[in-house]
């Protein structure tokens, strides 16, 4: 496992250098160049390895790069989505909402959290989900082609994103992980579904019809949504067209070459630029894709004080600490916050009792906080950052009739966090 | 807060107006598309065709400069800004064979001398001219290459909507969506919004080649020779890329034997001759003001980068349908396709030749072989789109294949295949486009406030001396010409106009000052409180205190603080 962890360490260290980017390129286009020569060799299998091994290289090439949540801090739903899914990891699948008070958000990853999924897995969410799309689109073509042969090459077609260039689903599946099990649902409805003779029969008539329509939902799909890259519906309707095109375009290759030989050159070049004008070989998603690059900070300064309140305080207690660090305290610390995090833009439910809230954070940062409202809202941490002024030490007890806490330091570091426990005077 | 179109830009829904676009163009497209499944003959979906390809081009334009409140690069293209210094200058009524650094040698005059025309001659209409250049160049260039390829090409059944397809995809296929991320960005973006001049290269290219297909005669073939040299003085290097294909295309036509092998030779050397010959003192203008045969270590490529593939393999599986586009052209085409079909392959051995100039450091104007390559596979791919679903339709023997519908079905067919590749249907500026979003922005304050006082209160035949970074500005914004700017290339007597700028800044030597208003129309001075080329220690209150310059202008500004100055004849000084 060591051994394991080590090898993927190296390999991110190898993948996160920009210089390595043209290497990794030239050598995806060797894997196309091999698989075109393997398809024209007939070695059809051949090919669909090497292109696979080819789109595994490409995608894991970025995938490794990633070491914290993808979205958390830089995608207001995938922050509160990460935020619960920490609270849910350590309170099970009876917690509530990450911010105190507000009731649970489910999304696929705070369900395998509550599921008692390791977070460590949880966050590599995205990178499974890639992976598991891949793997799907090599064995769906398989599924639903009766032809091996024009299950290879409609393989090898889909891999890269199909026919129509720049365009494929990977960065979608990463931001969205759950899409991964619509399309898994989706995909196995139609294979049930195309073992129906009339559902064959309807298809085999309405071809044309059918790919058509595809293509100009995934045009109109694409049109609507904008952006840099192709949102995942737009860009699973056209590899699905690829998949359709692929009998076609086989079928007419053999009718109008001169020769099979002629046929297969003409399918290898295919598969030759198809892969090669394909997102995978191609893609840069620091540039492209949103929260990627700071997927690749693995924060450190700020999860030392975030590990001291995993394994220090009970899972049931609440953190006080301003909104920048709502979000990482309720993901890798593990415990409900009491303010919403400031990337918010109204997603989560409404926030009860915010003057409560707001006497308690002031009374607080005052060094006196108000006890019943710290017993209300199970606060019994406050966690302060870097630059936020330590709360000065209360001499006197302004109202005898509203007991207060004190506030006792139980974790400071080098960066300039600190943790304060509220303790009875 | 307005665009250079008059409308109000304040508060506008940018990513909304370019969904509107994409989806505007995405319903035509389909709704171009069925039309032309119902229609009957070659000639209508060809107009069909081309109709969606202005409309695509059109709206994609619509969506990038409606929303700018500047020229599209300004703040961010160097290029522009000079492009536009150029032209207003010109439109002053300055030579269009001088750049902005007066009486400087131009290398590329046409283009300041069309716009300048265009707007009249009046400076304040340029920038409007320019917003409008990119939407009319690309319509141009459709009707042009619609034009030669119904004129040149051996006629079929199906030769209206295959030119159609080689319009669109020459401008429409250039570009695929994740060339944004790329060394070269968006070729269309690149070609048609920011170098329209360059893109007036390609519109003529056509008529080059359809010229050349006539030739017959000594008139006809030194009437070739004169559109080439056109396609030259529209931008040089397009010239010198042409040039290129034509060796290629007698290479190939000897090569593979054709009949009209000698007089391909004949038509081909004649054409260029002749072109050399009305071009020649345009070349030597070029050697003399752009020093270009020297290497350096900037135009060095990897032999070991992804560059190679850059080019070619990007657009994907469009570069397997250019390829056949092109072999059917060339074996069908008559003359015309074979000369068309060899600017294709030429274009993507001049980019494959560039890690072996990269070894000299000479791997000069990478991007502008790389949108050529784009422009011919782009036309190809278009055309085997076409000819594919031709080719498909009439082999698998389906019930259109020997109907009178054959061309509007395939058309059909074709449009809706192409639709997903084609820019109008993803082109998001807001996303995919570095200088659209700089142009959103105003000018800085520090750039606009001076400029406009140099538009409005210096006389036009005045030369501004001083700070030569700032002298791009001067010229694009404030509509005047400079002594140097680092923006261009230095002039010949460089060495001359530094003596004078010392004198100007740090000696006050009387005759060098006298020199420089005599020669070069020297009157002002421009300095910012950044450190001038001639030394840190010039500041602004030193040259305040010069006795040869009088303040005219004076303004500190967030960023920086801006001089202006006016050169005081000797008999005016204090």
């Amino acid at each position: 496992m060591i051994g394991a962890e080590t090898l993927v360490d190296g390999a991110r260290r190898v993948a996160t250098q920009s210089a390595s980017i043209p290497a990794l390129r030239v050598c995806l286009f060797l894997f196309a160049l091999l698989a075109a020569f393997a398809w024209l060799r007939r070695r059809p299998f051949v090919s669909l390895l090497f292109v696979s091994t080819g789109a595994l290289l490409g995608l894991g090439y970025w995938l490794v790069q990633m070491v914290s949540p993808l979205g958390f801090g830089t995608d207001a739903a995938l922050t509160r989505e990460w935020a619960q899914a920490g609270v849910n990891a350590t309170s099970g699948s009876d917690a509530s909402g990450f911010v105190v008070g507000t009731p649970v958000e489910n999304s696929l990853v705070s369900v395998l959290a509550a599921a008692e999924v390791p977070l460590s897995i949880v966050h590599q969410t995205p990178q499974v989900a890639a992976i598991v799309s891949l793997l799907l689109l090599i064995a769906l073509p398989f599924a639903l082609i009766r032809n091996p042969m024009n299950a290879a090459f409609a393989a090898t077609l889909a891999l890269g994103g199909g026919v129509w260039p720049g365009i494929s689903p990977y960065a979608s599946i990463i931001l969205r992980p759950p899409l991964l099990v619509v399309i898994g649902a989706a995909a196995w409805l139609i294979h049930i579904l195309v073992r129906k003779r009339w559902v064959r029969r309807f298809f085999t008539r309405r071809r044309a019809g059918v790919l058509l329509g595809l293509i100009a939902g995934a045009a109109l799909g694409r049109a609507w949504k904008g952006g840099a890259g192709a949102d995942a519906i737009s860009a699973l309707s056209l590899m699905a067209a690829s998949m359709v095109i692929a009998s076609l375009l086989r079928a007419a290759l053999r009718v109008a070459c001169s020769s099979p030989t002629a046929a297969r050159r003409a399918e290898a070049l295919v598969i030759l630029c198809a892969f090669g004008g394909s997102d995978l070989l191609w893609w840069n998603p620091p540039q492209t894709m949103s929260g990627f690059a700071e997927s690749r900070d693995p924060g450190t300064a700020l999860l030392k004080p975030l590990d001291w309140i995993a394994h220090n305080v009970p899972a049931d207690q609440t953190i006080l600490a301003s909104p920048s660090y709502s979000a990482p305290i309720a993901a890798r610390g593990g415990h409900r916050v009491l303010f919403p995090p400031n990337i918010d833009s109204g997603g989560g439910a409404p926030l009860t009792e915010p003057f409560r809230r707001a006497r308690l954070l002031e009374s607080t940062l005052r060094g006196e906080p108000v006890e019943r409202l710290a017993e209300s809202f199970s606060v019994t941490h406050l966690f302060l950052g870097p630059g936020e002024a330590s709360p000065p030490v209360a001499k006197e007890v302004r109202d005898p009739n509203e007991p207060r806490l004190r506030l006792v330091l139980v974790y400071q570091d080098a960066r300039d966090f600190r943790i304060f426990r509220l303790a009875k005077k | 807060m307005t665009n250079l179109l008059g409308f109000g830009i304040e508060g506008l829904d940018v990513p909304g107006l370019a969904t509107i676009a994409r989806l505007v163009f995405a319903a035509l497209a389909l709704f171009g598309a069925v039309l032309s499944a119902r229609r009957v003959d070659d000639r209508r979906a060809g107009r069909i065709v081309l109709w969606v390809g202005i409309a695509g081009h059109a709206l994609a334009w619509f969506a990038t400069m409606f929303p700018l409140a500047n020229v599209y690069g300004a703040n961010g293209s160097m290029d522009r800004e000079n492009h536009l210094g150029w032209a207003n200058v010109v439109a002053l009524g300055f030579s269009p064979l001088r750049t902005f650094q007066v009486n400087h040698l131009h290398f590329e005059p046409l283009w300041p001398l069309l716009t300048a025309m265009a707007s009249g001659f009046n400076a304040d209409r340029v920038g409007l001219i320019f917003q409008w250049a990119p939407l009319i160049v690309g319509l141009a260039l459709i009707f042009s290459i619609r034009f030669a390829w119904i004129r040149g090409m051996d006629a079929t059944e199906l030769t209206a909507t295959e030119a159609s397809f080689a319009a669109m995809g020459a401008l429409l296929l250039m570009s695929v969506p994740g060339d944004f991320s790329g060394p070269f960005r968006n070729p269309w973006a690149l070609t048609f919004l920011l170098k329209p001049n360059h893109a007036l290269g390609l519109v003529l290219v056509p008529l080059a080649a359809l010229a050349l297909t006539r030739a017959h005669s000594w008139k006809t073939r030194i009437l070739a020779g004169f559109v080439l040299q056109l396609v030259g003085w529209a931008f040089v290097i397009h010239m010198a890329l042409f040039v290129s294909g034509l060796a290629v295309f007698v290479a190939l036509s000897w090569i593979t034997r054709q009949k009209e092998r000698m007089k391909d030779l004949v038509d081909a050397i004649t054409a260029v001759g002749v072109n050399l010959m009305i071009v020649s003192p345009y070349l030597v203008m070029l050697v003399v003001a752009y020093p270009f045969l020297q290497g350096d270590d900037a135009h060095r490529v990897s032999a070991f980068s992804e560059r190679l593939i850059e080019a070619p393999l990007r657009p994907g599986a469009l570069l397997a349908l250019s390829v056949l586009g092109a072999a059917i052209s060339y074996r069908s085409g008559g003359r015309m396709g074979r000369i068309l079909a060899a600017q294709w392959l030429a274009s993507h051995l001049a980019w494959q030749a560039f890690p072996i100039l990269g070894l000299f450091g000479q791997a000069r104007e990478q991007d502008e072989v790389f949108y050529w390559c784009r422009f011919w596979t782009g036309l190809f791919a278009g055309v085997g789109v076409f000819r594919a679903v031709h080719i498909a339709l009439v082999r698998l023997r389906t019930s259109w294949a020997a109907g009178p519908r054959l061309a509007g079905v395939c058309a059909g067919l074709s449009l809706t295949l192409l639709l997903p590749s084609l820019l109008p249907a993803w082109w998001d500026p807001s996303a995919m486009d570095q200088y659209f979003v700089a142009a959103r922005n105003p000018v800085p304050d520090w750039i606009a406030d001076p400029t406009t006082f140099i538009r409005t209160s210096t006389p036009r035949e005045a030369v501004f001396a001083g700070d030569r970074t700032y002298a791009r500005w001067i010229a694009a914004y404030g509509a005047r010409r400079v002594l140097l700017a680092n923006s261009l290339n230095q002039p010949g007597d460089r060495w001359r106009r530094m003596d004078i700028e010392r004198a100007l800044l740090r000696t006050g030597d009387a005759s060098l000052i006298a020199e420089g208003r005599e020669q070069y129309a020297i009157q002002y001075v421009l300095a910012t409180s950044r450190p001038l080329e001639l030394g840190p220690d010039l500041t602004l209150d030193w040259l305040k205190s010069r006795p040869h310059l009088e303040p005219v202008y004076d303004q500190q500004f967030t960023a920086v603080r801006v001089m202006i100055f006016k050169v005081r004849p000797r008999s005016d000084r204090p």
